[in-house]
């Protein structure tokens, strides 16, 4: 009798039942679809398909041109890796560690390039310094000297993509910054330590898991980094792994099954990335977010906050400011020339009212990210609710698979994808492509969202609706989701973001008629309208900046929970 | 008063001729009902827009929707959306003639006895599945500021002062590229590429960069399409020269055809019927300034008549059986492998 109560009690909290087994397999079906599926078939694509062979494997090693290629890629990495560290690890110190004045300004500026596209980050660092760049002309015809400066080269990708990633080390090292006791640099002031020698001794050690963290981060990303390669790297002939499997796949004839080994060595190197960052932040937690009040940070007035407001000042004006107004006097002119440039509006009027590709480009992107959103929203929701309440066996499963696409890079996904559904009638070429890659980019995303939400409100609201009699789904709909509202529309933002940017998958899955809007602006820009591609580009920056801004100021959300 | 019967006679002929016929009313009212078609090519974007916007308005009822792209890209775009089952593109146009003669073969093109296609000359090829609707010849150009005494011929260009000065529309992406490759190959032998390579060329995937490249002075010689020099010179106001090289060159024929399985195979046929009419021929010449094929057409500004040019013959079944070990010589000689 007892043990019958228990087991009705149990029922009525919610956690069990026939619902909860349903969902949890529907989401690990959904899930394998998504992620196993197409993961397994590229590696069978690798292995040769049909009859297994390491031959694509051995060509990575073997052949000239791939070795050098994979070369460039770890050059690349490692050289934006430590840029990015080397200049957003002081930034992050200065802005939070000194009284340097409108501390919060240099905050959101140092973060923006966050929610620009690389792609635009790219073209408007061509307009500065790439071959027919504004600083060659000044150079060559106003003072007759050869600057050397040239973007387009590997030096070049690895200059910006470094700019690029400075707003993730910034970041990372600033939320370490922020997690930290700061007793201990108290003492060390205390004891007669100078501003720098406490920075050196006491808070960089201290902020050393945070960094690594964030440089493993960057790593991995600039090895799977498409998008500054191909503007500023392939034109010239200089590739890395990933431009180098779009160029095998969309030229006739294709090398499908050593663009799939490569997807594949692209993958083990993320895996491995991102197993080392867990490993660092599990191990030596850097989080002490703890129940005990704490002291106010300690921030450094004098000389120090003086020279902060220099370099703050210097960095966001030269690497932010600077390159968004040099693309938006490029979307200005008649044609691309700094020498003796012409300006009318044209571009803008073509790219918004009669460039056919232009338009659909525009509304694909906008249709694509409004439905994936979404979509990630309500799956990640899903997903991290059978996982954070949820007792059925299978939720370990859900759990590993809603975070496996973290490892995988999007090139790799698209090569996947390409191989998984490109007989499946229908499929390929549909905007339905395109949605499954960004919802399967975004799922990790999505669901450590919810999680964190779900986190936060207490089970007994549930448990309360159970026992008054409401069934599962009923009490997902009328208590969980009313209460993770908030929470889940911050991560719609971010995902809309993202999804309004995307570039790597949708350039291998575009299809005619599905074009996104950052392929339109890739397309124009390679063919020789590069005016027209920074009109689009324009285009897409305001959009996403008119998003952020309704967002921001109808919520009060800061810009900083939106990265 | 038999010459004006006569002469009556033929000006009767020439009305029925012009008068369309009851079949070709019909494909007009049923491609107007499929009211779109969509048209894949290497035509450069400014150039296909103008396409498009001449076609509309002769047919405003008919809108031409358009992708543009290298050969490579657009014959593996087609080809993927084959093997998907999900064909999108009605009439395909680009420059490699032996992946047409391929497709052909393969049922990959529509057959159509085009009444255009008899003004076309049966030696070019291509019959009832495609014809030349435009051609383009290879030619050395040269930027005028850089380069004194124009080169001539494909030797000069191994003069050490174009060390690191040459740029080429890479052939692994352009079907007329890859032709000139290998008619040069088979003609001057392999090792006049080796020797090139010694030079360092750099591979362009369009015509406009080649073009650029050479007009801005980066590069001094650029080995380009005719149309798209002949452009920047004399649109642009470019300090760029043509010469068409003294060993021959090669003039390829750009094929159009309608794809085999096309959602709007109406509008595609009249759409295919226009690009080949002498009017479509007409913006070819003078607003494409490209060369016409078309029998009695008429001449394009600055290129010569393909009869003026010395070329080079290219066996297209031959290239289309070598193709992959052509192209594997070319990547390894440049080292792009």
């Amino acid at each position: 009798m007892i043990r019958r109560q228990a087991e009705a009690g149990t029922k009525a909290t919610g956690r069990g039942g026939g619902v909860e087994v349903t969902i949890t397999s529907t989401a690990v079906v959904v899930l394998s679809l998504l992620i196993l599926l197409p993961l397994g078939v590229l590696l069978a694509a690798s292995l040769g398909g049909k009859s297994l062979t390491l031959h694509y494997f051995s060509q990575i090693f073997l052949r000239h041109q791939i070795r050098s290629v994979t070369l460039n890629t770890i050059l690349v990495a490692l050289g934006s890796t430590s840029l990015a560290i080397f200049i957003g690890v002081p930034l992050a110190w200065l802005v939070h560690r000194t009284r340097v004045l409108f501390s919060s300004l240099w905050d959101s500026l140092i973060i923006l390039p966050f929610f620009v596209s690389p792609v635009i980050i790219a073209l408007s660092w061509l307009a500065i310094a790439g071959k027919r760049g504004l600083l060659y002309v000044v150079a060559t015809r106003g003072v007759g000297v050869q600057t050397g400066v040239n973007v387009e080269s590997l030096a070049g990708i690895i200059g910006v993509m470094g700019l690029y990633y400075t707003a993730y080390m910034y970041l990372y090292t600033s939320i370490g910054l922020r997690n930290m006791d700061p007793a201990l640099e108290e003492a060390s002031y205390t004891s007669g330590a100078s501003t720098l020698r406490t920075a050196w001794r006491v808070t960089l050690p201290l902020a050393t898991p945070a960094i690594l963290a964030g440089a493993l981060l960057v790593f991995t990303s600039s090895v799977s980094h498409f998008s500054i390669p191909l503007i500023l790297g392939r034109p010239n002939g200089i590739n890395v792994l990933t431009t180098r499997i779009y160029e095998m796949l969309i030229h006739y004839p294709p090398e499908f099954n050593l663009a799939a080994a490569i997807s594949m060595v692209l993958l083990l190197i993320t895996a491995t990335g991102v197993a080392a960052q867990r490993l660092i932040t599990r191990n030596r937690s850097f989080i002490t977010i703890g129940g005990k009040a704490r002291g106010e940070e300690t921030r450094r007035a004098g000389w120090v906050s003086k020279v902060a407001f220099l370099i703050c000042a210097l960095y966001s004006l030269v690497f932010v400011i600077v390159p968004f107004v040099m693309l938006t006097v490029v979307s200005l002119m008649r044609y691309y020339t700094f020498d003796g440039p012409t300006f009318s509006l044209d571009n803008y009027a073509q790219a918004l009212l009669r460039h056919p590709i232009t338009l659909r480009g525009i509304r694909n992107s906008v249709l694509l990210a409004t439905l994936g959103a979404s979509a990630t929203v309500l799956l990640g929701s899903i997903v991290a609710y059978v996982v954070v309440r949820g007792r059925s066996r299978g939720k370990v499963v859900v759990d590993f698979l809603s975070a496996a696409p973290v490892v995988i890079p999007a090139t790799a996904l698209a090569v996947a994808l390409l191989a998984t559904w490109i007989r499946v009638p229908f499929l390929y070429g549909s905007l339905g492509i395109l949605l499954i890659a960004y919802c399967t980019l975004y799922i990790p995303y999505g669901t450590r969202a919810a999680n964190a939400n779900l986190m936060q409100i207490d089970a007994d609201l549930e448990a309360a609706s159970r026992t008054s009699g409401a069934s599962w789904a009923y009490t997902f709909r009328r208590i969980v989701v009313p209460l993770m509202r908030p929470g889940m529309s911050v991560a719609w933002i971010v995902l809309f973001v993202g999804m309004i940017k995307e570039i790597s998958a949708s350039i291998l899955l575009y299809g005619f008629g599905t074009e996104t809007m950052s392929v339109v602006l890739y397309e124009l820009w390679y063919e020789g309208s590069f005016t027209l591609a920074a009109s689009l580009a324009i285009i897409q920056g305001a959009l996403i900046a008119a998003v952020l801004a309704t967002f921001v100021f109808a919520t009060g959300t800061r810009l900083r929970s939106l990265t | 008063m038999r010459w004006k019967l006569l002469l009556g006679l033929l000006v009767l002929s020439v009305a029925a001729a012009q008068l369309p016929s009851q079949a070709q009313t019909d494909l007009i009212a049923s491609a107007e009902k499929e009211g779109v078609v969509i048209l894949y090519s290497t035509l450069p974007s400014e150039f296909a827009a103008i396409v498009a916007e001449r076609f509309n308005q002769a047919y405003p009822k008919i809108k031409v929707e358009w992708i543009r792209g290298s050969t490579s890209s657009m014959v593996q775009r087609y080809l993927t959306e084959v093997q998907a089952r999900r064909v999108q593109v009605d009439v395909i146009s680009h420059n490699d003639v032996g992946i047409f003669q391929e497709w052909a073969k393969t049922g990959l093109l529509r057959r159509y006895q085009s009444p255009e296609a008899r003004f076309y000359p049966a030696g070019l090829g291509g019959g009832e599945y495609w014809t030349p609707f435009r051609a383009i010849s290879t030619v050395i150009s040269y930027n005028t500021r850089h380069v004194a005494a124009r080169p001539t011929s494909m030797k000069d260009l191994l003069d050490p002062k174009y060390k690191g000065r040459i740029s080429m529309l890479d052939p692994r992406t352009a079907g007329d590229a890859l032709a000139f490759y290998y008619a040069i190959r088979n003609t001057l032998g392999v090792e006049y590429w080796r020797r090139m390579a010694q030079q360092g060329v750099e591979f362009q995937t369009s015509v406009g960069r080649v073009a650029d490249q050479v007009s801005a002075g980066e590069k001094w010689i650029g080995l380009n399409a005719d149309y798209r020099v002949v452009f920047s010179r004399d649109v642009e106001g470019a300090p760029i020269g043509v010469v068409w090289p003294a060993e021959g060159t090669v003039a390829i024929p750009t094929p159009v055809a309608i794809t085999a399985r096309g959602p709007h195979m109406n509008a595609a046929k009249v759409l295919y019927d226009w690009l080949l009419s002498n009017r479509g021929q007409q913006i070819v010449i003078k607003d494409l300034k490209q060369l016409s094929v078309r029998v009695g057409a008429g001449k394009t500004a600055g290129i010569p008549p393909i009869q003026a040019m010395k070329l080079l013959r290219v066996d297209f079944d031959a290239l289309n059986k070598e193709r992959n070990d052509v192209l594997k010589e070319f990547s390894e000689i440049f080292g792009l492998r």
